[in-house]
């Protein structure tokens, strides 16, 4: 990956963050986010059974995380 | 013959070569006791390879602040696959394949231990997968945690995997060494949207060809020949917001690279659609374009100086197409039942832009996954 792109990456990361420090959704706002199917991965099971077909017919891995994400909606 | 095992273990074993990303993580809600049964069966054109798996996780509260996720997997495995391919009329490729089929199975097993910290989770995964002619060791260890409310979640983790690989009736065995560090951040935008930003860095040593695959190189047969370090980058950007009348949309996509001159991008959308009666059905889209690696031909009418050679077309250059639907219903709160049929698609002329590989036998294949899980 060139540098450039990189850089650009970084930036939305930190980008992503400070439009954190902007949100505060309170936890009785959260009965949308907290639906199953509003989940980072509504089937974790399954997104690994997915990459793992994937993964097998091409090149690429990485970047999915099935621990991880959510959004604290529990 | 001895071909489709390597072949066999790339198809299911894959999550193996990624360190940290192996069998199912921890599908659970903190306190919940959760058995998910999952029957795959996977099948390609042209008696290619079929695959029928069974997964089962189970998910038990230890104590207040710590659970156990044990894992198991079973694979059969069956088929023929290609070895290498040779210049046929007009200087096309030809394919050349394995012979009869055989079957191979596999095993895995990953056991996540999860700490529940006040400040955050932290999750302990070792696993184990066992083949014919593959074993792989690997350890996951993630940690996660809130901020700003729970309005931004931030994971980190690490992973390692020590495998083994070798082909049928070869005393000599390969090893092959793997790490990977992992950084993620969630963020909740407002009361119905979602973004996440996730990098991934691994690194693969060792024997990293493919101890089945041969390629031609002018007149002469020579064993595939890869470097023996890889290094890769994947980025990924998901969006997911809820929309009108009970659904959401989820819209991912993925930037990959390695140094072996891989990129690729992959765009994915899937739209969840609630129904009357605890019905849920997901129409979802995939599409896939990579570039070649730089040691990748069809054929080599020349040798190279750095002496790697592939033809395996999972390097070469082209794009892949996955459709699919997957219907869910709800009894009585806390059993879920689902049904899931993708179709896949890869071909050369399916690359985005510049030039693609040239493909004789394109692949299409088809996936149904039957799932069950009960929360008690």
């Amino acid at each position: 990956m060139n540098t450039r792109r990189l850089v650009s990456l970084i930036v939305i990361a930190f980008a992503l963050q400070s439009a954190g420090c902007a949100v505060n959704v309170k936890p009785w706002e959260r009965g949308t986010l907290a639906k199953e199917h509003m989940a980072i991965e509504p089937d974790a099971l399954e997104r690994t059974i997915f990459e793992q077909v994937v993964t097998s017919k091409e090149a690429s891995s990485g970047g999915y995380a099935v621990v991880g994400g959510g959004c604290g909606c529990n | 013959m001895a071909a489709t095992n390597s072949y066999l273990r790339h198809l299911m074993a894959a999550a193996v070569a990624l360190p940290g990303i192996s069998v199912a993580a921890t599908p659970i809600d903190k306190g919940d006791v959760v058995v998910d049964l999952k029957y795959v069966h996977y099948e390609e054109q042209d008696d290619l390879m079929t695959v029928d798996a069974e997964y089962l996780t189970l998910g038990i509260p230890l104590t207040g602040r710590n659970d156990l996720t044990v894992s198991i997997e079973f694979e059969t495995m069956s088929g023929a696959s290609p070895i290498f391919m040779s210049p046929g009329q007009n200087g096309d490729p030809v394919v050349v394949k394995s012979g009869a089929s055989i079957t191979d199975q596999r095993t895995a097993v990953t056991a996540s231990f999860r700490h529940f910290f006040d400040a955050g989770t932290l999750t302990v995964a070792p696993s184990w997968s066992d083949e014919d002619d593959y074993t792989s060791q690997a350890l996951t260890l993630q940690y996660e945690w809130d901020t700003n409310n729970k309005n931004t979640t931030f994971a980190v983790g690490v992973g390692f995997a020590s495998d083994e690989v070798w082909a049928e009736g070869q005393v000599i065995r390969n090893d092959k060494e793997g790490r990977s560090v992992f950084f993620g951040v969630t963020q909740v935008l407002n009361t119905s949207s979602l973004l996440q930003l996730n990098v991934s860095f691994a690194e693969e040593t060792g024997y990293l060809s493919d101890p089945y695959k041969l390629v031609q190189v002018q007149t002469s047969i020579l064993p595939d020949s890869r470097p023996d370090d890889r290094a890769q980058i994947a980025v990924l950007v998901r969006y997911i917001r809820h929309m009108a009348d009970d659904a959401s949309v989820h819209l991912t996509y993925r930037l990959f690279n390695d140094d072996w001159d891989v990129q690729s991008h992959t765009f994915e959308a899937s739209w969840y659609q609630e129904l009357p009666g605890d019905w849920t059905v997901t129409p979802s889209v995939r599409y896939y374009t990579q570039e070649k690696a730089d040691f990748y031909e069809p054929y080599f009418v020349a040798f190279r100086n750095d002496g790697y050679y592939t033809s395996d077309f999972r390097l070469a250059s082209y794009g892949s197409v996955i459709a699919g639907v997957k219907i869910t219903k709800k009894i009585a709160g806390n059993t879920g039942l689902d049904l899931n049929l993708q179709y896949y698609a890869r071909r050369g002329d399916l690359k985005l832009g510049g030039e693609h590989s040239l493909d004789p036998e394109p692949l299409s294949s088809y996936l149904v996954t039957l799932g069950i899980k009960h929360t008690f």
